[in-house]
């Protein structure tokens, strides 16, 4: 275990990690103060916690570490260890609902945790492909994409993938999906081996 | 090759620069998925619109603006960073690190064309399939207005690259781009929704993307938020311009007094664009006659 942290403690690019929670807590504070802007600052602050987690397999040395005895699967099982820090943001704030926003925290935990277990996902298969920061590429890419289908609410008639109040089992359905898509993607990249 | 044949100085080593930015944004592959997925909301939002005609066409700019605009933020960042990994052989080369920003505002003319085709097919849309006869366009508003508000989505599209450009040579961490397009939606939203309703709603039009149309409510109405929105869209193109010039401002040997003149006249400029876009135009939130189709009982 204590190797497990050493490595995690000095393996991770935390700045970045933390500079996205350090945002979605910011974010947190402008959503108490403001709850009726809840339909945008929900999904912005989702979005934090997502793009943080695209930086948790960051590693500019990765060439020459993927050839370290230790092996790919263990740095990159321990490395998935990390994206738990965004999690644990995004489980705090929803658990504490700031301003008292009706949000269904079991529903909101999912979307939490299917959002980021699919971009720690993605950001585990560019390591296996030997991208040595995919964090910088995905991470802005995710914040766009989070927010994106908040523009769908107002033109159709589908309903929101981010609801307030109740939460419809059409849309749990969605994230469902978007966890299992996610857990395939950590379960590929956590193969042993390379794929330059 | 082609770098050995661009003159060192002058208007033609510019243009030289200038084009070869505008290529590398428009194969960007984030700028392109961005302005693919505008099209493709707007023409599922057509596809299933079931009304005759083409409802809320003033709010249509917002997608061209949130897609294209946004992402051009991340490309221009990404194609600001990417030379500064040859910093220093970039450095021992003729020009300033000023001029080669000055290039790279270049990367804005491929987000500023797609910009302007999505309005010009929100456009032309619209004049094929009709509007209500209700509805805030070219029938109940002075043209000048339906432009200037179907033209802020490519004023948008441009400003976001030129903030990827100041994004990239200012902010060096990772994920700097991810924070500017949180903080871009987060300002745009909390600067203005509080204010909607209120008297004072024009104010609104400090934030880098202001609202004109509310959409349609439940009672078939729409509401055409107050403000001038020709002064907001020279508003826009001026904080472009002060992106810009900020990003040159990196180079310190670019801060000469003349500069700093045409930084603070720029300045000034945008400060008395958004005095005229508050002071000027629909002094009141303004409220649209129900549309029949559009009441919902």
């Amino acid at each position: 275990m204590s190797a497990r942290l050493w490595y995690l403690r000095r393996g991770v690019a935390w700045l970045p990690v933390l500079v996205g929670c350090g945002v979605a807590a910011i974010t947190a504070l402008l959503l108490a103060r403001w709850p009726d802007a809840a339909v945008v600052l929900a999904p912005a602050l989702l979005a934090c916690c997502a793009a943080a987690a695209a930086f948790v397999y960051d590693e500019d040395a990765l060439p020459v570490v993927a050839v370290t005895p230790r092996g790919t699967r263990w740095r990159r099982a321990n490395r998935l260890a990390a994206a738990l820090v965004p999690l644990a943001v995004w489980a705090v704030v929803v658990a504490l609902r700031p301003g008292d926003v009706p949000l269904a925290r079991q529903g909101w935990w999912l979307v939490g945790g299917a959002a980021v277990l699919l971009v720690a996902g993605s950001a585990a298969l560019a390591s296996r492909r030997l991208v040595p920061a995919p964090g910088a590429a995905l991470a802005p890419v995710v914040a766009v994409a989070v927010v994106a289908p908040v523009t769908f609410a107002g033109l159709f008639s589908w309903g929101t993938l981010y609801p307030i109040g109740d939460f419809p089992d059409p849309v749990r359905t969605v994230w469902l999906g978007v966890a299992l898509s996610g857990a395939a993607a950590c379960a590929v990249a956590l193969r042993p081996g390379l794929r330059p | 090759m082609s770098s050995l044949s661009v003159s060192a100085s002058g208007i033609a080593g510019h243009r030289a620069m200038a084009i070869i930015e505008a290529r590398r944004m428009a194969r960007h592959p984030v700028f392109l998925l961005g302005v693919v997925l505008a099209y493709v909301v707007l023409a599922l939002f057509l596809a299933l619109n079931d009304d005759e005609v083409v409802p809320d066409v003033l709010t249509l700019p917002v997608l061209g603006a949130f897609y294209i605009g946004l992402t051009s933020v991340i490309a221009a960042a990404r194609l600001t960073r990417s030379t500064e990994v040859a910093v220093e052989a970039v450095a021992t080369a003729p020009g300033t690190e000023a001029r080669r920003t000055l290039a790279l505002a270049a990367a804005g003319i491929p987000p500023l064309l797609a910009g302007l085709a999505f309005s010009a097919a929100v456009v032309i849309d619209a004049q094929v399939q009709g509007v209500a006869a209700q509805e805030w366009w070219f029938d109940t508003l002075p043209d000048w207005q339906v432009w200037s508000i179907v033209l802020l989505c490519p004023a948008a599209c441009l400003g976001g690259a030129l903030l990827g450009v100041l994004t990239g040579r200012w902010l060096r961490f990772r994920g700097a781009s991810a924070v500017v397009v949180v903080a871009l939606i987060v300002v745009s939203l909390l600067g203005q929704v509080p204010l909607l309703e209120t008297g004072s709603s024009e104010w609104r039009l400090w934030v880098p993307w202001a609202m004109f149309h509310s959409g349609t409510d439940a009672d078939g109405t729409q509401t055409l938020l107050a403000g001038n929105p020709g002064a907001y869209l020279g508003y826009l193109l001026a904080l472009g311009a002060l992106a810009v010039l900020a990003a040159m401002w990196h180079d310190r040997t670019a801060r000469t007094p003349r500069f700093h003149t045409v930084i603070a006249a720029l300045a000034t400029t945008a400060l008395a664009l958004f005095a005229l876009g508050v002071m000027t135009g629909n002094h009141d939130n303004r409220v649209s006659e129900p549309i029949p189709f559009k009441v919902k009982s």
